[in-house]
């Protein structure tokens, strides 16, 4: 499993971007299926920063972990946020309600419900003042 | 972000490039919305540069929807990829935001 922890400040989600990548590259997945945890790492990390509040304490940290597990057609990918901070559930926010025209759209909730359509597997613990949140997804890959 | 723009005819295509995430959906809604109150008929945005979009980006789009409506004018996207599209319809924002499969094609069909 590779991790990384960086400071619970927004301006860190390319860090964690720039980590999925050279990961990615480094367990050579196909380019095109890095859009859904790409996707999955900035809903997440961004809602671990605002809902956490952890802008407010310069030593308040996110822990990002990776794994993949390789089969000879497929690949399954883990990615496991957490953060110290009051408990906050992301599965538990409503899901957004669908209004066709733009005057009636809102955006709340719609991060982790993408999240949760994109990927397949979400899951959330909250375990010693921790709230660990885990995506899983298999793709198509041959080794 | 980088963005290019071209007219066509009365619709202005605007070409957003790279990634259209958190870090940069303030600087997108600023220009869709400055294209959008710029524009004669329309503003048709073209995804064929836009690698990445987060719900963070789909604010811009949105604001850039309501902002059309409010001016009378239209406003739509094409040229989307795989990724960029399944956004857009998990999202409900093709309801939203009309989608063609190119430029030529959205012209057609809006004039």
């Amino acid at each position: 499993m590779a991790e990384i922890t960086l400071s619970g400040v927004t301006r860190n989600l390319s860090k964690a971007n720039e980590y999925l990548l050279g990961w990615w590259r480094d367990q050579r997945l196909s380019e095109d299926k890095r859009f859904d945890f790409e996707l999955a790492l900035e809903e997440l990390f961004i809602n671990a920063v605002t809902h956490g509040d952890l802008q407010r304490n310069a030593s308040q940290v996110v822990q990002i972990s990776l794994a993949v597990e390789k089969k000879p057609q497929t690949a399954t990918v883990s990615m496991r946020i957490s953060y110290e901070g009051p408990m906050f559930n992301p599965l538990t926010v409503a899901t957004p309600s669908i209004h066709p025209t733009a005057e009636k759209r809102s955006l709340g909730g719609l991060g982790i419900y993408l999240t949760v359509s994109l990927m397949d597997r979400v899951d959330h613990e909250f375990s010693d003042g921790l709230n660990i949140t885990s995506v899983t997804k298999t793709f198509d890959h041959a080794l | 972000m980088e963005f290019s723009t071209d007219q066509r005819g009365k619709f202005t295509v605007l070409s957003p490039h790279g990634r259209l995430g958190f870090d940069e959906a303030s600087e997108a809604q600023k220009v869709i919305e400055d294209q959008v109150q710029a524009c004669d008929m329309g503003v048709i945005v073209d995804c064929s540069e836009l690698r990445f979009l987060s719900s963070a980006g789909l604010r811009a789009f949105l604001l850039g929807a309501k902002a059309a409506q409010q001016r009378g004018v239209t406003f739509c996207a094409c040229n989307l990829d795989e990724n960029i599209k399944s956004v857009f319809t998990i999202s409900g924002f093709d309801r939203v935001v009309p989608l063609f499969t190119d430029t030529k094609d959205a012209i057609e069909r809006l004039q």
